[in-house]
């Protein structure tokens, strides 16, 4: 006896000729504005997070690669999932230390989720200024005490009159800075207690710290020196009393557990996305460093512990990018086509397997790409530590640790009740 | 308020082009095509002449069926109307043949004022068919343009020769070929993309627009990859004592090959 594994829904992975045509257009203007200046950048802000590209992000946005997949009605471009994705690849590529590609990436994922679950008035106000790169719209899950136990979160928020009061404080997240200096400003998706203890407690808001150039009452941020992808900020903030209209209150109350866990899974997709296109950057250094470095007399590649390293880390680059456009694919059915063959938990595992793999590829090919550079690799001149520190950020979280990707594919795969302890 | 049409060919991505190392034939069969460099200045300069006089800008294109994905590129860039002439033989005609049909179509259209192409298609690179399709419509001609002005019922027009630049002044209606240097073409966004797969292309075939059997005043009979043999010489310079001797023979050899 043996048990049938049904995973996956098989979704075979090829592109329109859109999406070939979209790919060229963002690769060309990836690399015209933002390859010549991903080193400065990170450079800079590595100095002072607050450096944040902002010329940059107004040319992604008159690009038109914020919000892809949002309704054009909010300003959106209404593409496909997708297409979004091809974008974060691209933008990667360009910028492989994933600056530009995250930012480009959070705001679109979540200003997607928030069009999926939010209401129509909340939508129609904050996507239209994401959209332009007036305003910022990411996630704010995690706290001090961890990220990964969403059901345990503590910060609340207490239903007052026609206002939620919100008392705790969220850390790691992305943006903070971004929200501060944007003109129209911004927040998160985020999840905060409203009921009883565990996840059927949790509300998900559209938490505006800034709104209209000003910011709320009752926030109070900071701005974390991260080791890498430094034209990205990252924080954490307080809140004390803040006060938010409960018309941000995104669906119902004590279901946003359930809405954020679909968010994830979509901006998961973009992740590691992102951990693809930086990928490709790596293994281009390396094919370059291979047919101009001589070592003992010889092409160094022509030594098997190198091109046979290569060959594996190619291997898994290529299904890298295949787990994440087939996970891009399947969103494009569930909540672009609403095909009604496919429901959101068909995503789980494709979108595990693509988030566990990217990032773990593109750390370990940072990491080899760097010792096959050798002493040159190790300094400031050298781009590659950029990259690699970049790309590893996603091995230790961004929209969940790996170890939870693993926990969801062998929980969907066996059964919850077979692999909890 | 100037109507422009703007011809675009459908070329082999010459930056993708691969070819079979012992026959050194190019391997046409698998190479992507794109809208040629030029062409796609052309039809961004066109957008922008409307931008500021208003008018319409009109795409038209001759090839294969395939050619059609370059009138939706244009059309993702913000073209008003896109035309295709298709022939499945496309590939054989020589540039007479290419600036008559194009003539042909120009004529079919009607009601234009200005007329663009690229100097250049970036996989054919013969130059020919531009000043070809103005002596067909009689129509005057200015290349390698890198400006270009509306005045009324002029265009004028700034060409870069090797010895200078040349600005002309000529009564529309009139046909010019740009060079690179004229603009930065837009990368047209998602939403641009996805409206262009949605609009119409009028298609034509030879007969509708009256051209008949085509005589053919030339033909490509190869087309290969240059080979460049290198020399392989080697200088020893393998202690300190023999660089001296090295260098010297180094800079001897380069000034015997005209390097310096």
């Amino acid at each position: 006896m043996s048990t049938p594994i049904f995973y996956p829904k098989d979704t075979l992975v090829s592109f329109t000729k859109d999406e070939i045509m979209f790919r060229e257009s963002v690769r060309e203007f990836a690399q015209k504005y933002i390859a010549p200046k991903w080193i400065e950048i990170d450079e800079e802000a590595s100095k002072d997070p607050m450096k944040i590209p902002l010329d940059l992000i107004k040319k992604v946005a008159d690009q038109g690669l914020l919000c892809i997949p949002c309704s054009d009605k909010y300003g959106g471009q209404g593409g496909t999932y997708t297409m979004a994705t091809i974008a974060i690849e691209e933008l990667a590529y360009a910028d492989p230390a994933v600056a530009l590609a995250v930012y480009t990436l959070l705001n679109n994922g979540w200003p997607f989720a928030l069009q999926l679950f939010g209401k129509e008035e909340v939508a129609q106000e904050i996507i239209p200024h994401v959209s332009k790169g007036e305003a910022f719209f990411g996630i704010a899950s995690t706290e001090p005490q961890g990220g990964s136990d969403v059901a345990n979160i503590r910060m609340t928020a207490k239903k007052s009159g026609n206002v939620y009061v919100f008392n705790g404080e969220k850390a790691y997240i992305s943006g903070v800075g971004e929200v501060q200096v944007l003109p129209w400003g911004g927040g998160w998706f985020l999840i905060a207690r409203t009921g009883e203890a565990g996840h059927r407690g949790l509300s998900a808001f559209a938490f505006l710290a800034k709104k209209n150039g000003v910011i709320r009452k009752g926030w109070y941020p900071t701005v974390y020196h991260d080791i890498g992808r430094h034209g990205l900020n990252t924080g954490g903030f307080k809140c004390e009393n803040f006060e938010l209209e409960q018309e941000y209150l995104i669906g119902e109350e004590n279901k946003g557990f359930y809405y954020v866990m679909e968010g994830f899974n979509l901006a998961r997709i973009l992740v590691a996305a992102a951990t693809v296109g930086g990928a490709r950057w790596l293994l281009e250094q390396a094919a370059q460093w291979f047919k101009t470095r001589k070592l003992f007399g010889r092409y160094i590649a022509s030594f098997q512990g190198i091109s046979f390293k290569f060959a594996e880390l190619y291997a898994k680059y290529e299904a890298a990018r295949y787990f994440v456009y087939r996970a891009a694919r399947l969103a494009d059915k569930i909540y672009i086509e609403k095909d009604p063959a496919y429901n959101p938990k068909d995503l789980n595992v494709p979108v595990a397997l693509a988030k566990m793999y990217g990032p773990e590829l593109a750390a370990e090919l940072g990491q080899e790409v760097m010792k096959w550079y050798g002493a040159y690799a190790y300094t400031k001149e050298s781009p590659i530590h950029r990259a690699w520190l970049g790309l590893f950020s996603y091995t230790i979280g961004a929209e969940g640790a790996q170890n939870i990707m693993r926990y969801i594919i062998a929980r969907d795969l066996l059964g919850s009740e077979y692999v909890r302890d | 308020m100037p109507n422009i049409i703007v011809c675009v060919k459908h070329s082999y991505d010459v930056q993708q082009l691969r070819y079979d190392k012992t026959s050194r034939k190019f391997l046409l069969a698998e190479a992507p095509k794109k809208m040629s460099d030029m062409d796609r200045r052309a039809v961004e300069e066109a957008l922008r002449i409307k931008e500021k006089h208003g008018g319409k800008v009109i795409a038209l294109t001759v090839g294969n069926q395939d050619s059609i994905d370059t009138i939706r590129q244009a059309y993702a860039m913000g073209v008003d109307e896109g035309y295709a002439v298709i022939d499945k033989d496309f590939e054989s005609y020589d540039t007479n043949n290419v600036a008559l049909i194009l003539a042909q179509a120009i004529r079919k259209i009607g009601n234009f004022d200005l007329v663009l192409f690229g100097s250049a298609s970036t996989d054919g690179y013969s130059r020919q068919v531009p000043p070809k399709v103005a002596m067909y419509l009689g129509l005057p001609f200015i290349n390698f343009v890198r400006e270009i002005r509306l005045e009324g019922n002029y265009v004028l027009a700034t060409s870069d020769y090797e010895d200078g630049l040349y600005t002309y002044r000529v009564k529309l209606p009139a046909l010019i070929a740009v060079t690179l240097d004229i603009n930065e073409p837009r990368t047209p966004t998602p939403a641009a993309i996805l409206r262009a797969s949605r609009k119409p292309v009028t298609q034509w075939t030879l007969k509708d627009l009256g051209v008949g059997a085509l005589k053919k005043y030339f033909e490509v009979l190869d087309s290969y990859m240059p080979e460049t043999p290198r020399k392989h010489v080697i200088f020893d310079a393998s202690s300190d004592d023999k660089i001296p001797d090295a260098v010297q023979k180094l800079i001897d050899a380069l000034r015997r090959e005209g390097v310096i």
